[in-house]
Parts: C-alpha cells; sequence; structure tokens
C-alpha cells in the first residue's frame, strides 16, 4: 500500500508539514504520498529529462520527529476513510468455499505481488507471507480476517478509496467484481493462507546446500610460466571446490549464505548473515596467485655477428608467485528508522616474488669490442599490508540524505629487488648484483562528507566534503654484492629515516537540472588543496669495500621536497532528448593544477629546483544515440583532449657539472593534444540476430618545449619539439546468432593497427613502434537435451610489433595465441549436474625465437551437486 | 619448409597455426570428398535435431529467456538510487526512453529485459543481470574492451578474479570510479585502492602521474609486460624529447646535457638499470638506482 506516514520531503519548513497535515484532515481519502509523486517525476526524468525528487522524499522511513504528527495523520485519516466507506458499494462476498492456492494466489500473482512482494514492498505492505499480510503496512492493517468489509485492502481493490486505488493506474488492471468477491470470501473464512504441513515447513527453514568439487589437470610443454602469466592458473593437478554455497532462512528471520570456491592458488569464502531491516554482518578471505614469466627479453645476438655467442635470452629458473587478497568483516545495521552504518576492517595484502623489468646488462665480446644490452631478468620481493578500518554512516536529515565516511588505512610495504648490474662476456651468471630495499610504514586518515537533496522535482544538488592526513616513515638501503652474494663495487646508498606527509581537502560540489522536458544538464566541480612534504637524511655512498685504499666513505646527503598544489576540476553534461528516437549529448571536463615546487638534493648529484607549474586540461565529447528503427541503432562521437604543462623554475641549480642546463628543471612546457571518433552501429533484423560494427579512429601528437642546454661538446639550442604521434584505428565487429531455441552463436573480430613514433633525434637505438593487432573470439553453445549442452570457443590474439633495430634492443613483439576449448554440460537429475571441459593453449612468440612458446592442454571436471 | 614447385601433400607439412603452408594442407584436407560427405552429414543431423522441440532456450547475456522490455521507467519504483541520477552518467546521457530499438539503452541494455523480474516481485538475481560480477553484459557494447582483456597481459577479470565495477561505477556521474564517496574521481584513485606502492607518496615524484597512470599503462589489457602501452623508449620520449643539439653526432640522442645514445641501445629508460623508479623516488630526483 502507498505510504502515507512520510518524512520530510522536498518541502522541509514546518509549515509544509502543517500545510499537508491540514490537506490530510481536509482530504481523507487522498493517501497519495509524496513518495509516488518522487517515482513520477522519476519517469519523467528518465523519459524527458526530468529527474526525482530526492532519495529521501522516496524513501518509504518515517523521520522520528514527523512521526507522531504523521501517525495523528494516519489514524485521523483511517477512522475518517473507514466511516465514510459504504459497505453496500462492495461487490457481495463469494458464498463458495475459498482454496488460497487455487483462488487466491492467482489474483496476487497476477495484480499484487510486482509491488508487494518480499523485495521492498510498496508502503511496506507484503503478500508474501500471511504473517505479513497481517501485519500491515505504513496505512496499518489492511487485512481483518473475519471482516471484510471492514479491510481496507477490500476497499482498495475496489477502487473506493480514491487514489489508493490498487492495483493503481498503470500498474495493471482493476480487478473483476469476481475477483472482489473472491477475495472478500477469503478474509470471511479467515483468510487462510497455504497449507503446508509441518515437514514441508521444517524443510522450507532447511539449510540449502550447493557443493561443485572439481578437478583441473594442466599439462604445459615449452614456457610454462609464460602459460601461467597469460592464463592465470597453475599448471599440474588442482582439486578442490569450484563453487559451494549454503543457505539457511532461520526461523528468527536471519538469512545466513556461505559462499566460495576453493581451488589450489584460489580462494573465496564469504559469510553473510542479514536480517532485513535490523542488521547485517558479513565476513570473509578472497586470495588468488599472480604467476610471472621469469625469462628476460630475447636479443639477437646472432644476426647481429656476435664472435662469441653466449645465449640470446636469460631465465631466473624460478617460480616469480605473488599472493593477493583480502580478509574482511564489517557489521551493520540498517534498520528503517535509523541511521545506516556500517563498521568494517579489511586486509589487503600482497605477498610474494615478481619480476620486473629493471633487467641487467649483458655483455657480449664481438669483432668490433664488447657490446652491452639489458636483457637478464630480474626479480623483486613484495611483501604488502594495509589495514583499513571504516565506518560508514548515511541517514535522511531534512529531506537529504547524507552519508559520512570516515577511513584509517595504516599499509607496511617494502619490496627487495635484486638486478644484475654486470654480466661479463663469457659468464654463465651475472658478475654483480644490487639489492634495493625499501620499506615505507604510512597512515592515512580521510573523512568524507557528503549530502544529496532535491530542492525541486527537476533540481538535485549535492556536496561533499573529504579531508585526508597522510604521515609516512621510510627507509631505503641498497647493496652492490658480487655473484656469491658478498659485498663488492657499487653503491650503497641509505636513507633511514625519510618523513612524508600530505594534508588535503576536497571539496566536491554537483547540480542535475532538467528545467525542461528533454533537456538535462550536469555540472559539478572538484577544488583540491593538497600540502606535501617530504624529507630525511641520506647517505650515497659508494666504492669497493673490499679495497681498503677505496673504501666506502659516507657521503652524506639529505633530500627534501615542499608541494602546494591546487586542483580546480570543472564538468559539464547536456543531454538533450526531444528529438524523436534521438539523444543528443555533450559533455565537457576542464582541469586547472597550480603548484608550486620545491625540490632539493644535497649529496649524490646535487639537485635543486623552485618551480611553479601550471598544468590545464581540457576534454571535450559531443555525440548522439539514435533509434530510427526497431533494428538499427546509431552511436557516435567525437572527443577532443588537450593537456598543457608550463614550468616557470625560479630556481633551477645543480651545483656539480654544468649548473641550470639540464634536468632538473629542464622541460619548460608539455602539451598533448588527443582526437577520437567513435561510431557503433547495432543492427538487430530478427529477434535471433545482433551484430554491432564498432570503430574508432584516434590520433594523440605530442610536443615538448625545454630549455637550452650545453651538452657534450655542444650547445643545444632548446625550443619546441613535436616530441611524438600515437595514431590507431580499431574496426571490430560483434554478431551474436539464437537461430533456434538450441543454438547460440557469439564472436567478436577486432583488427587494430596502431603507430607511435617520437623524435629520437635520428637515433638508429630507437624504431618507431608499429604494428597491427588482430583478435578473434567466439562461442557457440547447443543444447543437445533437455538436460545436455555442448560449448565449444575459439580465441585469437595476434600482434604484429615486431622491430627491426641496427643499433638498439628490439622490444616489440611478433606473437600468436591460439585458445581453443571444448565442453560438456548433462544434468544428472533435478540436484546434479556434471561438466567436463578441455582447452588447448598454443602461444608462439615469433621475435623470442621459441623461448616463451607454449603448447598446453588444460581438462576441468566438476559435479555440481545441491541438497536438499 | 615445403620448396617452392614441390608438389604439397597432406603429410608434408606439420600443422602450425601460424604456419601458412600447414594451412593450405589442411584446406586441401578437409575438401576431400569422404571429409566433405562427413562433415555434411554431422551439419545435416544438427539442423535436424535442431528443428526438434526443446522445452528450454539459449539465450546469451543479457537476455533472458521469456523476458520482454519493459522501459527505464518499470526500474524507478524500487532502484530509485540508481535512476534518481542516471541522466547524468556515461551511461544515461544516450538514453532514448522512446527508441525504437528497444533495450538498446538505459537499465535494461546492461541487466537484460525486466518483465519476469518484475512479475516475480524483483529480488536480487531473480531473473535479472548483474554485471558486475558478468563482464559479458558490458562486452556486448564495449568490443574494443572485450578485445583488450583478450591481450596476454590483463586484469583477471575473465577469470572472474576482478570486475568491472570494482574500477567503474556505472551508475553515477563519472565512470572512472568506484561507487561510492564523492561524485567526481580524484587522480588515479581507482588504481592507488590495490597498487598502493605504485601510487604511494615519494619525495621525488614523476610528473606522468599527475596525468594518470593510463599515460604509461592500458588498464584493461595489453600485449606488453606490466600492461605498458609501449615497451620501448617510444613511451618516454613521447615527453621527454628534445630538439637535437647541432654539434651532436647525427645519430646521437641526447636528453637533457647526457648523452643517452648508448643507455637506448641497451634498452629502454627503465629498462636500462637507469631510471628504475619510474613511480617516483625518496633518494634520487632522476629516478635511478
Amino acid at each position: 500500500m502507498k505510504s502515507k506516514v512520510q518524512g520530510p520531503r522536498s518541502k522541509v519548513a514546518v509549515w509544509g508539514i502543517f500545510a499537508r497535515w491540514k490537506a490530510a484532515l481536509k482530504r481523507p481519502h487522498s493517501k497519495r504520498s509524496a513518495r509516488d509523486e518522487a517515482l513520477d517525476a522519476a519517469r519523467q526524468c528518465l523519459e524527458y529529462g526530468r529527474f526525482s525528487a530526492a532519495l529521501a522524499s522516496t524513501s518509504p522511513r518515517p523521520q522520528p520527529w514527523t512521526l507522531d504528527l504523521g501517525l495523528w495523520t494516519l489514524l485521523l485519516a483511517a477512522s475518517v476513510t473507514a466511516a465514510e466507506i459504504d459497505p453496500t458499494k462492495l461487490p457481495p462476498a463469494s458464498t463458495a468455499p475459498v482454496d488460497f492456492a487455487r483462488d487466491i494466489r492467482p489474483i496476487f500473482e497476477n495484480s499484487c505481488l510486482r509491488c508487494h512482494g518480499a523485495e521492498k514492498p510498496k508502503g511496506r505492505f507484503s503478500l508474501d507471507t500471511r504473517e505479513a499480510a497481517l501485519r500491515g503496512g505504513h496505512e496499518g492493517i489492511d487485512i481483518i480476517p473475519g471482516d471484510s468489509a471492514k479491510s481496507p485492502l477490500i476497499h482498495y481493490i475496489a477502487r473506493l478509496v480514491p487514489e489508493m486505488e490498487m492495483p493503481p493506474e498503470g500498474k495493471g488492471d482493476p480487478l473483476t467484481r469476481a475477483q472482489v468477491a473472491m477475495l472478500r470470501a477469503w478474509i470471511d473464512q479467515g483468510a487462510a493462507w497455504e497449507k503446508l504441513d509441518p515437514e514441508a515447513i521444517y524443510a522450507a527453514q532447511q539449510p540449502q546446500f550447493s557443493f561443485t568439487p572439481a578437478v583441473r589437470y594442466v599439462t604445459v610443454s615449452g614456457n610454462a610460466r609464460q602459460f601461467q602469466e597469460h592464463q592465470w592458473v597453475r599448471r599440474g593437478f588442482t582439486a578442490g571446490a569450484s563453487d559451494f554455497r549454503v543457505t539457511q532462512k532461520r526461523g528468527d528471520g536471519v538469512n545466513v549464505i556461505v559462499e566460495g570456491r576453493a581451488l589450489t592458488d584460489d580462494y573465496k569464502v564469504t559469510l553473510d548473515l542479514r536480517k532485513p531491516d535490523q542488521w547485517f554482518a558479513r565476513g570473509g578471505f578472497e586470495m588468488f596467485r599472480r604467476y610471472d614469466n621469469d625469462h628476460g627479453p630475447y636479443y639477437p645476438f646472432r644476426a647481429s655477428g656476435f664472435s662469441t655467442l653466449v645465449r640470446n635470452i636469460y631465465s631466473l629458473d624460478d617460480d616469480l608467485e605473488t599472493d593477493l587478497g583480502k580478509a574482511f568483516i564489517e557489521f551493520g545495521l540498517t534498520r528503517p528508522d535509523w541511521p545506516r552504518a556500517v563498521l568494517g576492517y579489511k586486509l589487503h595484502f600482497k605477498h610474494g616474488d615478481e619480476a620486473t623489468q629493471q633487467w641487467g646488462p649483458v655483455t657480449q665480446a664481438t669483432s668490433s669490442g664488447p657490446v652491452t644490452r639489458n636483457i637478464y631478468p630480474a626479480r623483486r620481493e613484495v611483501d604488502e599490508e594495509t589495514h583499513v578500518v571504516r565506518l560508514d554512516v548515511s541517514h535522511e536529515i531534512a529531506g537529504a540524505r547524507v552519508e559520512n565516511n570516515l577511513r584509517a588505512e595504516f599499509s607496511d610495504l617494502e619490496t627487495t629487488r635484486a638486478n644484475a648490474v654486470e654480466f661479463p662476456p663469457g659468464a654463465a651468471s651475472p658478475a654483480a648484483f644490487t639489492l634495493t630495499r625499501e620499506s615505507q610504514d604510512q597512515v592515512l586518515f580521510a573523512n568524507a562528507l557528503h549530502g544529496e537533496k532535491s530542492l525541486k522535482d527537476w533540481l538535485l544538488v549535492s556536496a561533499g566534503y573529504l579531508f585526508s592526513h597522510f604521515r609516512a616513515d621510510a627507509t631505503f638501503d641498497q647493496t652492490s654484492v658480487d655473484g656469491a652474494g658478498r659485498p663488492a663495487a657499487g653503491n650503497f646508498w641509505s636513507a633511514n629515516d625519510i618523513v612524508l606527509k600530505e594534508s588535503a581537502h576536497v571539496l566536491n560540489a554537483n547540480v542535475l537540472a532538467g528545467p525542461w522536458a528533454g533537456f538535462t544538464a550536469a555540472l559539478g566541480v572538484l577544488s583540491e588543496w593538497s600540502e606535501h612534504t617530504g624529507y630525511g637524511d641520506a647517505n650515497y655512498r659508494s666504492g669497493d669495500p673490499n679495497d681498503p685504499s677505496v673504501g666506502v666513505p659516507d657521503a652524506p646527503g639529505l633530500v627534501r621536497s615542499d608541494i602546494d598544489r591546487t586542483t580546480v576540476e570543472e564538468q559539464l553534461t547536456l543531454r538533450y532528448t526531444t528529438i524523436p528516437m534521438t539523444a543528443l549529448f555533450a559533455e565537457a571536463r576542464w582541469k586547472q593544477e597550480r603548484s608550486g615546487k620545491f625540490e632539493e638534493q644535497f649529496g649524490g648529484d646535487d639537485f635543486l629546483r623552485d618551480t611553479d607549474a601550471r598544468i590545464d586540461g581540457q576534454n571535450y565529447r559531443a555525440g548522439f544515440h539514435v533509434s530510427p528503427l526497431r533494428w538499427a541503432a546509431l552511436h557516435a562521437s567525437y572527443q577532443h583532449r588537450r593537456h598543457e604543462s608550463d614550468y616557470d623554475d625560479d630556481r633551477d641549480e645543480q651545483p656539480h657539472g654544468s649548473p641550470g642546463d639540464g634536468y632538473p628543471a629542464h622541460i619548460r612546457a608539455r602539451q598533448s593534444v588527443s582526437d577520437l571518433v567513435e561510431a557503433r552501429l547495432t543492427l538487430r533484423p530478427a529477434t535471433w540476430l545482433r551484430t554491432m560494427l564498432s570503430y574508432q579512429l584516434g590520433e594523440t601528437d605530442y610536443h615538448t618545449t625545454t630549455d637550452p642546454t650545453r651538452t657534450i661538446g655542444a650547445q643545444a639550442p632548446g625550443g619546441t619539439v613535436y616530441a611524438g604521434q600515437y595514431d590507431f584505428a580499431t574496426y571490430s565487429a560483434n554478431v551474436t546468432i539464437t537461430p533456434a531455441r538450441r543454438w547460440s552463436f557469439a564472436t567478436t573480430l577486432s583488427y587494430q593497427p596502431s603507430r607511435t613514433r617520437t623524435e629520437d633525434q635520428g637515433s638508429a637505438a630507437v624504431a618507431t613502434y608499429r604494428g597491427d593487432l588482430y583478435s578473434v573470439m567466439t562461442r557457440a553453445t547447443y543444447a543437445a537435451g533437455a538436460n545436455t549442452d555442448l560449448s565449444a570457443g575459439y580465441n585469437l590474439s595476434t600482434a604484429r610489433f615486431g622491430q627491426h633495430q641496427a643499433a638498439g634492443t628490439p622490444l616489440g613483439m611478433d606473437y600468436d595465441l591460439h585458445g581453443v576449448q571444448f565442453g560438456v554440460s548433462h544434468r544428472l537429475n533435478t540436484n546434479t549436474v556434471v561438466g567436463a571441459q578441455y582447452g588447448f593453449y598454443r602461444y608462439e612468440e615469433l621475435t623470442a625465437q621459441g623461448f616463451n612458446d607454449y603448447t598446453a592442454h588444460v581438462i576441468f571436471a566438476t559435479l555440481a551437486v545441491r541438497w536438499p | 619448409m615445403v620448396a617452392a614447385g614441390t608438389t604439397l601433400r597432406y603429410n608434408d607439412a606439420v600443422f602450425s597455426p601460424s604456419n601458412p603452408v600447414a594451412w593450405r594442407a589442411l584446406g586441401a584436407r578437409l575438401r576431400h570428398p569422404r571429409s566433405l560427405l562427413a562433415a555434411g552429414f554431422i551439419f545435416t543431423a544438427l539442423f535436424v535435431i535442431s528443428c526438434s522441440t526443446l522445452g528450454r532456450r539459449l539465450a546469451p547475456p543479457p537476455e533472458i529467456p521469456g523476458a520482454t522490455f519493459t522501459g527505464n521507467n518499470s526500474c524507478v519504483d524500487c532502484h530509485v538510487n540508481y535512476t534518481r541520477g542516471f541522466a547524468a552518467s556515461p551511461h544515461g546521457r544516450m538514453h532514448v526512453e522512446l527508441a525504437k530499438m528497444a533495450g538498446g539503452t538505459g537499465c535494461e541494455s546492461c541487466h537484460g529485459p525486466g518483465s519476469k523480474h518484475i512479475a516475480v516481485g524483483g529480488g536480487r538475481g531473480k531473473f535479472i543481470v548483474n554485471p558486475g560480477r558478468d563482464a559479458q553484459a558490458c562486452y556486448s557494447c564495449h568490443l574494443e574492451i572485450q578485445t583488450d582483456f583478450q591481450l596476454p597481459h590483463h586484469h583477471p577479470v575473465n577469470e572472474g578474479k576482478m570486475n568491472c565495477v570494482q574500477c567503474h561505477d556505472p551508475h553515477g556521474p563519472d565512470i572512472m570510479k568506484p561507487a561510492g564517496g564523492l561524485a567526481m574521481a580524484r587522480q588515479n584513485e581507482q588504481c592507488a585502492s590495490c597498487h598502493r606502492e605504485q601510487t604511494r607518496r615519494f619525495v621525488f615524484e614523476h610528473a606522468a602521474l599527475r596525468e594518470g597512470c593510463v599515460t604509461c599503462h592500458a588498464p584493461h589489457g595489453s600485449m606488453n609486460r606490466k600492461m605498458l602501452t609501449q615497451p620501448d623508449p617510444n613511451l618516454c620520449l613521447r615527453c621527454h624529447a628534445q630538439v637535437a643539439s647541432p654539434g651532436v653526432r647525427r645519430g646521437d640522442i641526447v636528453i637533457g646535457k647526457v648523452n643517452h645514445t648508448t643507455f637506448m641501445q641497451r634498452g629502454t629508460c627503465w629498462t636500462s638499470g637507469c631510471h628504475t623508479a619510474v613511480h617516483g623516488s625518496n633518494v634520487d630526483p632522476y629516478l635511478r638506482y
């Protein structure tokens, strides 16, 4: 039933409440609530560009300070309503015995449950169970067993109460006199519900289990680690449960759900306890593993005519695996009349070893002298933990939805990187490594307060304020060792007490307005002020600990940076839908950032800059969506982005070397300009055929302005250079066909040529990065019977970005990645489904000369069982 | 390899997807009469079977068997939290309620036709698609994103370990952030929730991060390790190129006042053992160590 007892709507003034109260006294039958009005406004928004009243106005939750007034209004209105209903206008009750399942439930299903079901029933009146139906809703008792003439439900369905006719107009056809008579008889005969035997009731409350044991076997020939990195699965035998779920609705109304999966290296379990409109408690654990290839890049030494060939590619010969996951627990209060509150704790973690791209140098002897290429792989150990405590509270105050999010994060980030720095000619392994360990303990407090309110049925405003404070203590320790792990000549930098602080204030305001039919405008502004400082002592030691004459003398230094930054971003979105079957849209986003940056390093190379930076960004987009035919729709847009940075350097000093003639403050300005055209055509000529054609064309141009520099042997002029260009086109097509009940096909094809070229000053070490990318994704499913499905799929990803360089290290790739899958699932009985899948994967990286190639077979079998 | 002029037989080439000779051999094999006969029999049998009745119907997401499109107005009653500001969202800007093609935009374009969901009184997962858990609903329009996730290096969305709404708010005014909090995204907000080590504060920051992580990374997927947009010096030179020095030998490349020619030959800026701290550094303003 529609709610009458409502909290403050868009009009918050007390006089507004009194006005409604007086209106209720005058119009006792008028029970059309402000919520209904708001919903109508929301429909206007979706249809014509007008939008809803505030969330509060659509919520059924009454406000405490208006509750008493509302109750008085309700009681008064109800008494008047009951008194004014003329029972003689009601259809007489049917005299035949009524069977709920046969006579009543169909009426409910056809005309009532759409709004008064178990989930979010209108007016908080549910016809899901007899208990709920007799409890009534916001209007109070709606069913009086034994007295249909006085039951408000009958008055509503007989359409005797203006603006409370059920079903409301547009929600269903009015009930016939025969149906009303049947419902009257049902109430007069006691409003009996379906008769369930005690065992059935008991069974309904029993836990429902589903469990899917699974086994997977993966065999890989070739580079198995590359396969694992690409496909996110481990090789070998895996067993566990790909899915499990337990649900129970307990007698006290608490719903319990336990679900997840548990396969080797891939775990997830969540527990959800929820008592509707009361509270909830959730907890869980999730972890999966990421695998990295342990090979470095391939360099074609042989093709370069090296006299002593060693190897073209190197491997660490170790499994590089990282476990990523989280554990969480949260408690929430969800009582309708109370503020909604959630208190939670979450642990994010990341542990393990991962590949890095700080590849080490490998030197080869050639007839023209030694040549070095960085192709030796590197790794780092990662140990990250972040504890997050949060308290989220939201409520409706004076017709506005207000939400506050308090968050505290405590992070402990540690990484240890080991990379080779020397690999002499003819050696079997690197002769020297650098070990770099960094740690950072950081704390972040942040609080965001956000509010939202409808001032008019066409005007929605929201605003928020976020404050955050950050502090971190960081350390840095670097050691040089030889191949046996003993200290060796090199760098021994350290910094044991680096402090980082940052405070930020962020304001956000948004307006969504639809003053005219078919026109919507949304404006948002985000302003951020932040102060950042970082400082500490450092020691830039270097030397040879094994040579007493050199040693590793102290080289004390310091580092410091202070950044004051102000950023303002504005966002404007316009939508116009008055043109038949067409939506026109335009949006813009601007960004202005002003910052004062002071950076200083004493020791090391020495470095000092004091720079005022100005960044301006613009992003414009306009387009349309038109659907003039039942079987065709076209979407197209054009986007233009511009990003400009200017740096005004008050101080630019490098005491050692050549002060002020290169980095630190070398770049004076940068500019990137992008254009993007997109078009998408959707065709649905038949219910069984859907196609989509998509096209993108984009280009970005980069310009950089630098200061003059005195380079080695000459003076570089400085000035503006066309630094680079990136352009691409993407052609995509999708076809989805369901030609018969048994068949389903879906195929997506894509082709993307792209190119990046930069101002390389004629260097042969830099090659244009260009190539073509092809993708095929296709899948077919066939229902072989009522209980059996067959499926097959094929995926292809092919790239041709190989580079041929005379003097550099080619890093572009040519590869072909094929995947073929077959699957079958068969339902053995109501509770059991058996499934099997086979996958074949073939990867050929032509530019790695086979070192990363693999062929893999994957067998995956499941047995899904549920009971009772 | 088959020499030119050689008569091709079926067994001359071991089948390899990248071997054109093998493709021709496979094609020749498939054109053999017995193969054609067998294939014809199989397809005929499947066709005949397809015409027989079946009590259910296969439907790709977000299609829901038996359900019909009802329009966004049907969703307002229960889901006003999402529909209230939908007109301001990137998805809402293209919505046409009276479009001829039903379900092409709006709620049902992602969640599937809603008639059965409404008929049963709603409820989570009841005859409705939750795209947050199934990226296929997003792929049905964003074909290029589907392609990205097929590339060798990608976030594990297709593998079921992540989902789209972890990074994107499909209903809110700014799709470049997860739902909740302020209405507009802060710089790198969506990446920082997982990649804390890379987005942490440093004494010496890399200005590229002020333009966003996507300056260098393709967040959905890439052919390159670490999901880089380019794996070579072009990635850095887009910003760090400069006018060539007249006195420098042609072919030498100078950045700042340092001749980087030999470094560039070794690899790229961050792989050559030099500027390895690409996200920022606490000890070196040149991001080296």
